[in-house]
Order: structure tokens, then C-alpha cells, then sequence
């Protein structure tokens, strides 16, 4: 018991505790103990033995490969064929503090919302097109593809009366800019899907540029279809989630790198729900608004089986 | 000039490999430190290390200036380092039996360490305090080196590991206290050590 004590107060000193440090003055023992355990944490501290150097060129060679592929995928941020975009990678003010940092920040999450809406309209002319064809529409490439672009048009006309809808129904270069930038996903491996910045009063967020607009109004159009047609399921194949959507969770609820099961656009709340998995296979449940980062409902573990 | 770690993050945000490499380098021996001290043996530790510097990379962009970036890279090091523990715990033990002579040889129980830890711990000269470090139980060690090595306080040391504040304290006493009985030899360590903890 008494050990107990001293190992107590011993613990109670390392952190700083004044009443174990002046007991410990008139007591040789605990003073002892405190030393001891003084002299462990000092040796801790001591940093070990360097890594190999080869394993410290490794290490270094495959986070830069990784940050490579990052700019690859961040390469859709240069000029259009339009050339009304301006391009991230020179952003003037980008260059040092943390002000630039969180500007810098937020307008890459712009940029990956419209990329991803554009990828959700794309899918959902995709499974049109699958449609056309199962009820015996035939045609050459072109056709096909004029055929899917119009029906996706179509769907988001009826769902919506956003004045930019038009701009995604007719012009042929913000669908072309569609299926360029969905190409970027394909490459990852990596599919996407967001609802726009837009909340459900029409309220834009700022954007750097029109083509943003255009494709977060696109993405408005897929999320807010009628019921029949408006739930997008998207199952992600097995992988992090995304650190956009890790923004948006709960720290104190979430397991430090967790693996998407599926991802569900929800028609009637405009929120995203998530099911996601961590290392030790416990599911959690997130429902909540990808533009805002609020939580629609409770953060839950979801119980197995 | 030597650029700061701050310009240099605003610069690899930015695009610029060389100043990805340079931030990531100049931290390096810290974050394989951390890993070193939390994974308890040098194969784990360099898996670690190596999660902890694509962690850093592909989470820069969140990065927002708050804190120093030493800080916030160190936490996403003992994050990775963590991930790394819970990856090893689906992995069966290390039953090698030239592993298994040097810990009985070396130790009254039964610790688990790499011939490669101990060949380089000896080499250090602080083989003792390191050893005996390794030897704790992993839900020992991690709590004691996220307190004494990397000054966080208990109350981020249990949002980190997801248990209570109490216990993250009972946890760091214990450890402490094993430790401290390791190196003195007086007496058989208490039950923290791997394998042990129940």
C-alpha cells in the first residue's frame, strides 16, 4: 500500500504536481523514485537511431509519389478551352501564412465538389443511356451519346427551375468539361459524389469561376430529383475515405483513417450518409449536410451483424 | 536561405515537390522517432513511418496554420503509428525461435523483441531504458510516450486512444512505474509487460 503511494506521488511529480514534489524533499525514498523516473523519461526523449538511409530514401520516395499523383489529379485546375478559370497553382496569395493556407484550403474543396458533382451527373446520364439501350434505342456512338446527354438534361430540367440548369441542358462544352473532369476520378479509381455547395433556398457559395457554378448547379439537379429517380447509391470500392468528407465528421467519433462501406446521396434532406468502417470492422453512421459539414442526425457505431 | 516550415507547406500546397521534400525530410527523424518509441520495434516502426509520411502528404492541404506543423505532422505520425498497432494486433505473433532464446536469455519474462532491436539498442548505449521501453506492453508504452516523449496532455492522450481520461492515467502510472522497475531489477517487472495487460 504504502508502494502504491510512492508510486503515486512519484507519477503525481512528473507531472508537475506540488504537493508530491514537496513531499518529496522529506522523503528520501519517494526522491529516489522521482529521479528514477525523471531519468526514464529524459532517456525516452532521446531520439532512437536514425532509420537506414535507405529506408529514409524510401520513405521519402514514396510519400513524393504519392504527392505526384496529387498534382496529377489536381492538373483539371489549369485553363479550360473556354478560358474562364483561373488556375489554383499560381493563386498570388497562396504563398505563406495560415490565413493563405485556409483561403487556399477552401477553394480546393470547391474544386472537388464541382469535380464531383460533375461525376454525379455523368452517372446519372450513364445509367440513362443503360436505359435507352434496354428498351431498344439504337443508334451509332454519337447518337448514343446525344441521346444520354439529352436525357440527363431532361431529368435535371424536371427537378429543377435553377436558371443555370439551361447552361448543362444545351452546352455542349460544360458537358464536355464534365467528362473531362470525371476522367480524373476514373484514373484514381476513385469514385466521387457530392451534393453542390447550393442549400435548398438556392443560395450560392462564392465561386472563382462560372464553369463552377454551372456544374454545382448540375449537381443541384441530381440531387434534387423527384424520389423515383433522385437517390444515387454509390458503393465506393474499398479504400479511406476521402479527407473532404473526414472533414466533415465528429473527431471525438471517428476512427483516424476509416474505410467507406457506402455512400448514399439522400434526395429528400440533401445530405449525405455515410456508413464508413475502421480497422477493427466497427461500422459508424454519419448522416450529415457535405456543404456546411453539420450533422443531420447522431454519429453512431452501428452494431454488428 | 533556409526556408521555414511554414513556407515550405504553403509551398508544396502550392505544387512544388521540392519543398514537399525538404519538409518531409527535415522532419523525418523525428516522426521515424515517435513511431520508433510507440511501435516498440524497428519493422513496425519503419511501416509506421512510412504511413506517417504519406498521412503528412496527402493531409497537407488540412494543414491550416494553427499550430506549428511540427506539432500537427507529429500527430498525424502517432495516428499512423497507431493504425499501424492495430494492423499488427490481426497479425499472428512472432514465433521465431531465435527471437524467442534472445528474450528468455535476456529477460526473466516473457518480452518480445526483435534480435535487430536488441543488436541496436546495445550499439546505442541507452539499451537499457530503450529496452525496457519495448518491453512494455503497447497499451502501456503508447500512453507513457504520448506523455513523457511527446508532452501531450492526458486529456488529448485519451481522445487519441478513445478511452477515459481515467484510464489514460492509470495507464501512465502503471507504465511509469513498470519501467522504472525494469531498469532497477530489484524485483520482477508488474504485468504490463507484452502479452500481459489483460
Amino acid at each position: 500500500m504504502a508502494d502504491e503511494t510512492l508510486d503515486d506521488l512519484a507519477n503525481a511529480a512528473l507531472d508537475g504536481d506540488k504537493r508530491a514534489l514537496e513531499a518529496a524533499r522529506s522523503n528520501p525514498d519517494l526522491q529516489t523514485l522521482i529521479d528514477e523516473h525523471r531519468r526514464v523519461r529524459n532517456v525516452m526523449r532521446v531520439t532512437p537511431p536514425a532509420a537506414a538511409h535507405e529506408y529514409r530514401q524510401n520513405h521519402l520516395e514514396a510519400a513524393l509519389a504519392v504527392f505526384d499523383e496529387m498534382q496529377l489529379t489536381a492538373k483539371p485546375a489549369t485553363p479550360s478551352a473556354s478560358g474562364s478559370r483561373t488556375p489554383e497553382a499560381v493563386a498570388p496569395e497562396s504563398s505563406a501564412s495560415g490565413v493563405v493556407l485556409l483561403a487556399s484550403k477552401r477553394r480546393q474543396k470547391q474544386r472537388w465538389l464541382n469535380v464531383a458533382a460533375a461525376a454525379a451527373v455523368v452517372g446519372v446520364g450513364a445509367i440513362a443511356a443503360v436505359s435507352l439501350t434496354s428498351i431498344g434505342f439504337e443508334g451509332g456512338t454519337d447518337d448514343a451519346a446525344e441521346s444520354s446527354t439529352d436525357l440527363t438534361a431532361t431529368t435535371a430540367q424536371a427537378s429543377l427551375d435553377s436558371a443555370d440548369a439551361p447552361a448543362v441542358a444545351s452546352g455542349a462544352a460544360p458537358l464536355d468539361e464534365v467528362l473531362e473532369e470525371s476522367a480524373v476520378f476514373d484514373a484514381d479509381s476513385e469514385r466521387q459524389i457530392e451534393v453542390d455547395d447550393q442549400g435548398a433556398d438556392g443560395t450560392s457559395l462564392e465561386s472563382d469561376s462560372a464553369p463552377s457554378s454551372t456544374t454545382s448547379s448540375a449537381t443541384a439537379d441530381t440531387t434534387e430529383a423527384p424520389a423515383d429517380a433522385a437517390e444515387v447509391r454509390v458503393v465506393f470500392p474499398e479504400g479511406p475515405l476521402d479527407p473532404r468528407f473526414v472533414d466533415c465528421l465528429p473527431d471525438f467519433d471517428v476512427p483516424d483513417r476509416p474505410w467507406v462501406v457506402s455512400a448514399t446521396v439522400s434526395d429528400t434532406l440533401g445530405a449525405l450518409e455515410l456508413l464508413v468502417g475502421d480497422d477493427l470492422n466497427t461500422l459508424y453512421h454519419f448522416v450529415f449536410d457535405p456543404a456546411s459539414c453539420v450533422l443531420l442526425a447522431p454519429a453512431e457505431p452501428v452494431p454488428d451483424g | 536561405m533556409k526556408r521555414s516550415d511554414e513556407q515550405l507547406v504553403a509551398a508544396a500546397i502550392n505544387g512544388d515537390r521540392q519543398s514537399m521534400n525538404d519538409l518531409l525530410g527535415r522532419h523525418y527523424d523525428r516522426i521515424y522517432g515517435i513511431c520508433r518509441r510507440i511501435a516498440g520495434n524497428e519493422a513496425d516502426a519503419l511501416d509506421a513511418t512510412q504511413e506517417a509520411l504519406i498521412a503528412i502528404t496527402r493531409r497537407l492541404d488540412r494543414f491550416d496554420g494553427r499550430s506549428a506543423f511540427s506539432t500537427w505532422s507529429y500527430r498525424v505520425a502517432t495516428n499512423a503509428c497507431l493504425d499501424e498497432l492495430r494492423r499488427r494486433k490481426r497479425r499472428p505473433d512472432p514465433t521465431d525461435d531465435a527471437v524467442l532464446a534472445l528474450r528468455l536469455d535476456s529477460q526473466p519474462s516473457g518480452a518480445v523483441q526483435s534480435y535487430a532491436d536488441i543488436t541496436a539498442d546495445r550499439v546505442t548505449g541507452i539499451d537499457s531504458i530503450a529496452t525496457a521501453l519495448d518491453q512494455l506492453d503497447e497499451t502501456f508504452r503508447v500512453p507513457v510516450v504520448m506523455r513523457d516523449v511527446m508532452d501531450l496532455d492526458y486529456a488529448q492522450i485519451a481522445v487519441e486512444l478513445s478511452v477515459p481520461i481515467g484510464t489514460v492515467k492509470s495507464r501512465i502510472a502503471r507504465g511509469r512505474t513498470a519501467l522504472a522497475k525494469i531498469i532497477g531489477t530489484d524485483e520482477d517487472p508488474p504485468d504490463v509487460q507484452r502479452g500481459d495487460h489483460g
